[in-house]
């Protein structure tokens, strides 16, 4: 036990600082806990936690992703449009915007990782280009509403529980296995220590590179659908709020924002974190500005505290008894 | 200048040009520029498609050459179009500006070279230049005041906040609290910011039910769809709700017995902004104030005799009249002005 929480202090903290924000968020806002709202926070969070899935491999990788946002608003906007509104062609329609989605993570990855690309600017212009084409393509008309089907996904809810926490929880727990138990998630975390050191062990560096950004574009194209049926609709827009509570899950969930270290489990902390924290903020009555204001410094205090620095301040403050430590 | 006396002015100076189109004086057609800075969301798409519908159809069919120029992004990059404009000489330039303020310098030099110029929808303060929008301060009154009237004057009521920062926002917030505050049993419990998306203002209302055991109306800035549902998730009954017009938000309060109002700044604004150019080229005859306010509709669940605001036109919602199940949730309603017929498909670009 001790051994587990040592070498999962960050994931622990995470969920830790969750519990100390629902319980702050619960004297502001008395039906916090309630059924339906405990329920549509799920449904909240579940949408950062997947466009976060495909960031926290690409980040324990070492890398970033930054067009996130456009390839999610396109996936939205194309499956509307493809679907007309009907359940049918959802069929055919989510693989292909699934593999589209994983397309556009492949050309982020093999600019990055072959071209050598740095990872800011190659995933922030494939985002400009994907904003680019899909105002051509739509000329920007109005897309048709979403298919009931992609609606039952992200609202319908099986007994008390939302479909969409399903969905979440079976890729999370994928997400998890693929990390901590095969091959592929060992050299994730070793690219992300360090790329030269781990081509030299025999790791094949660039195609795991490649991946996580396939990985990436597929889970933000899967936002981008469900996201369509939570409102209702397709618009532009709609992903831009995804690009910082995607990357700030991750860093909340304790992993290295350079790579090498993170864990899915502690994203999944993170994305219950932003999500609370946005469920508080409108009960404190604040200005819109203080709102901001908040809501930033909350997350800066969340990663600070489960930074080494700070662990680091910690022992110089407290330093540990060493006549305990070192009893035989 | 107050936005009151903008809206008397802009009435008056609106009845006295905008009645009857004289007939056809000039055999060529008019030249006029469309210069839009701005192409990324449904409105000003909507907006363009009705510009070109109203020059092809009705009275003005024939009568205007009109050259659309977008003009993407930037100030900087509207002024350098405008003064492209400016060298083909038209005989008028319409314009949904970039900023208040900056393109000021440029229009004076194309009213100075003796070209008509009309901003409408985001409008200038350059005092040459024509000003043709809706009221933002009446249609928040309205609403406010169709909220208070729904609540038999108490009740606790959410308001969204629109986008953080945003001038027309702030208005509208104001202009709802100050309506709101003379009811003493209305109570404003709780603010949210809707950024103008469904998704957002579901969240944020979501929040605030959290928060509050008893909610008894929202106030929405954009499309209501997204309150209507977060109340349908926490289980709480479908209380009276006021958004605008999106097609989107009329089909969801016509279908699902909810109480709604929706505002209206419709996309034929380019429309109405033509036929006032060709109104004053046709009759030399110039509107006396430059602030022209074009007298929007409201749409509603039900008739709503508005006592602030006397004769207020409200249509009652009709699903196939004027809401459009069929079509997409992010077309702006009314789609057609009074004068030239544009039908729900070609103003959703179907046809």
């Amino acid at each position: 036990m001790r051994a587990f929480l040592a070498r999962n202090r960050l994931i622990v903290l995470a969920y830790v600082g969750m519990l100390v924000l629902l319980m702050v968020t619960t004297f502001f806002s008395p039906g916090f806990l309630s059924e339906s709202n405990l329920r549509s926070s799920l449904v909240l969070a579940a949408f950062i936690g997947i466009v976060a899935l495909g960031q926290t491999f690409v980040i324990i990788g070492g890398g970033i992703d930054l067009s996130v946002p456009w390839v999610l608003n396109c996936a939205a906007i194309l499956m509307a449009i493809f679907c007309g509104g009907q359940d049918l062609p959802l069929l055919w329609v989510g693989p292909l915007i699934l593999a589209a989605g994983a397309l556009i993570g492949l050309v982020n990855g093999v600019g990055v990782a072959l071209f050598g690309v740095p990872a800011i600017i190659m995933t922030l212009a494939t985002n400009v280009i994907l904003q680019g084409l899909i105002v051509i393509y739509t000329g920007g008309l109005p897309t048709p509403p979403a298919p009931e089907m992609i609606r039952y996904l992200s609202v319908g809810r099986i007994g008390p529980v939302p479909v969409i926490g399903i969905l979440w929880a079976v890729l999370a727990l994928v997400a998890s296995l693929l990390l901590s138990k095969t091959a592929f998630g060992r050299y994730v975390y070793a690219v992300g220590s360090s790329a030269t050191v781990a081509a030299f062990s025999g790791v094949p560096a660039a195609r795991t590179t490649i991946v996580t950004y396939m990985l990436s574009g597929t889970t933000a194209a899967l936002a981008g659908m469900l996201l369509t049926g939570y409102s209702g609709q397709a618009y532009l827009g709609m992903g831009e709020p995804y690009l910082f509570t995607s990357i700030a899950a991750v860093a909340i969930g304790g992993a290295s924002i350079l790579g090498g270290s993170g864990h899915y489990l502690g994203t999944i902390a993170g994305a219950l974190v932003l999500t609370v924290l946005a469920g508080l903020l409108p009960a404190l009555g604040l200005s819109t500005g203080a709102l901001m204001v908040v809501y930033g410094v909350v997350i800066l205090v969340t990663v600070t505290i489960g930074s080494d620095a700070f662990a680091g301040l910690l022992r110089f403050a407290m330093p540990a008894r060493p006549d305990r430590e070192k009893r035989p | 200048m107050s936005l009151k006396s903008l809206l008397l002015g802009g009435v008056l100076a609106a009845a006295t040009t905008l009645t009857g189109l004289a007939p056809a004086a000039a055999a060529d057609p008019y030249v006029i520029y469309l210069s839009n800075n701005f192409m990324g969301n449904d409105w000003r798409q909507q907006m363009i498609r009705s510009a070109e519908i109203a020059t092809k159809k009705g009275p003005l069919a024939g009568r205007v050459d009109l050259r659309i120029e977008q003009a993407e992004g930037t100030v900087q990059a509207q002024i350098n179009s405008l003064n492209n404009i400016i060298r083909q000489k038209p005989h008028a330039i319409l314009v949904d500006a970039a900023s208040v303020t900056a393109l000021n310098p440029t229009l004076k030099r194309a009213c100075d070279a003796g070209i008509l110029v009309i901003s409408f929808d985001q409008t200038v303060d350059e005092p040459c230049a024509y000003a043709l929008s809706v009221d933002w301060d009446f249609i928040p009154r309205v609403l406010a005041e169709w909220v208070a009237e729904k609540l038999g004057g108490k009740g606790n009521v959410i308001i969204d906040r629109g986008l953080a920062g945003y001038e027309a926002s702030i208005a509208t917030t104001k202009a709802t609290e100050e309506v709101l505050a003379k009811y003493p049993d209305i109570k404003i419990v709780g603010y949210f910011n809707g950024d103008f998306a469904p998704g957002p203002e579901q969240s944020g209302v979501a929040a605030l039910l959290a928060a509050n055991p008893q909610v008894d109306a929202v106030v929405n800035m954009a499309y209501g769809t997204g309150a209507m549902q977060a109340l349908k998730d926490a289980g709480r009954p479908l209380v009276p709700v006021t958004a605008f017009s999106f097609n989107g938000s009329a089909v969801a309060c016509g279908g699902e017995g909810a109480s709604c109002i929706l505002g209206s700044n419709p996309p034929f604004l380019s429309s109405e902004a033509i036929k006032l150019a060709v109104e004053i080229l046709d009759t030399g005859k110039r509107p006396e104030n430059r602030a022209v306010i074009y007298k929007n509709d409201f749409f509603a669940t039900e008739l709503f005799p508005s006592k602030l605001f006397p004769g207020t036109e409200v249509q009652p919602i009709e699903l196939g009249k004027n809401a459009f199940p069929d079509l997409s949730p992010g077309l702006f309603l009314p789609v057609s002005p009074t004068w030239v017929e544009i039908t729900p498909e070609e103003a959703a670009g179907k046809s």
